[in-house]
């Protein structure tokens, strides 16, 4: 018998400049994704910053992408939503001001990625815990797209922002049954 | 902790209802992944119910709506409501996506309690929850009867290309993969 999960790639952030971790050149054997990202950004003067997730393909429109998010951030629940992106708002994670050794976590669900025939929606679950602040999120993103995903990019959107040392982002394949 | 394929179903576009019969009992856990929407027209959301049994359910659901979160409940229903699916209403192509675990399934010591994350999203509409429901039995779950829309029938379907697939989640040490 065959496991479902099968890891496809591992990224862990070894250089202090990078801005963006991406997955290319995807299989497209499997009948979902799944990413698991432990990571914290750069950016100066901030507890947190976002962690973006673009899933696409060659051709696919820019501002495509878009998010609905449940989140709780230890006062109250709320929602949000953002249209017509370049990434999807799928969570938070520490940044400069965190405790040094506090890292964010997110679990990324893209399924049935490589049908041509529907958009491509994903599904997250992140949290982010800095001893006081932080915040747990549900997200969904969207790609209104119809072609295969080959490519995914977390992108800090800032040239002076970059993912600390020691971020880990580990593409898995998830197979079904015949897979 | 590993998991494995079980079983897959599909829609063409004329599946009420999709389902699962004669579950292995040899797994610790069960996830159903689906990706699915309905040709309903009106408000629909996720429902099952297993065992080909009625049972009288409860549940919790946590959703945002892009605007405001909200809490509700329900008890003594002859469904499990688990998540909003897309309809009609959204543009033919968008999909919900819903990861529903089942955790000790076979167990005949403990009522189930049933957990799900999912939803969709239509650049500048959708939901997304966090739900639970309590099987009120120590029975074994060995079907999942009906798995679909609470409009299912008639016309009401899951659209083309929706699709359930199940996995059996084991504890041993097999990788597999």
């Amino acid at each position: 018998m065959h496991g479902a999960v099968v890891p496809i790639r591992s990224q862990t952030v070894t250089g202090s400049t990078v801005t963006d971790v991406t997955f290319t050149n995807i299989p497209q054997n499997y009948q979902d994704l799944m990413l698991v990202i432990s990571a914290r950004r750069t950016d100066s003067a901030t507890s947190s910053s976002v962690l973006w997730i673009s899933h696409y393909y060659t051709g696919v429109s820019a501002s495509a992408l878009s998010t609905t998010s449940l989140l709780a951030d230890g006062t109250s629940a709320s929602s949000s939503r953002q249209a017509n992106q370049d990434a999807c708002y799928m969570g938070i994670v520490p940044a400069s001001t965190a405790t040094t050794g506090i890292f964010g976590s997110l679990t990324w669900h893209c399924f049935n990625y490589a049908n041509t025939s529907t958009f491509k929606s994903a599904l997250a679950r992140s949290a982010c815990d800095l001893n006081g602040s932080g915040d747990v999120r549900l997200s969904t993103g969207l790609l209104r797209g119809t072609g295969a995903i080959t490519t995914i990019n977390c992108s800090t959107f800032n040239g002076s922002a970059f993912y600390s040392v020691g971020s880990t982002f580990t593409l898995y394949g998830i197979r079904t049954v015949g897979q | 902790m590993s998991m494995f394929p079980i079983a897959s179903t599909i829609s063409t576009g004329s599946t009420a209802l999709f389902s699962f019969t004669n579950i292995p009992q040899t797994f610790t856990h069960l996830q159903v992944r689906v990706f699915g929407r309905t040709t309903y027209t009106g408000s629909e959301n996720l429902f099952m119910r297993f065992n080909n049994t009625t049972y009288s359910f409860a549940g919790h659901h946590l959703n945002g709506n892009g605007s405001t979160a909200n809490s509700s409940g329900y008890t003594g229903i002859s469904y499990m409501d688990l998540n909003s699916v897309p309809n009609s209403a959204q543009s033919s192509s968008i999909f919900g996506n819903y990861v529903i675990d089942i955790l000790d399934y076979a167990n005949t010591n403990k009522n189930k309690t049933i957990r799900c994350i999912g939803g969709w999203d239509g650049n500048g509409s959708g939901i997304v929850e966090l739900t639970s429901g309590l099987l009120p039995t120590t029975s074994a779950l060995t079907e999942i009867t009906q798995l679909g829309g609470t409009a299912a029938g008639g016309s009401n379907v899951w659209a083309a290309g929706s699709r359930a697939d199940l996995y059996g989640i084991s504890t041993s040490g097999v990788t597999g993969a």
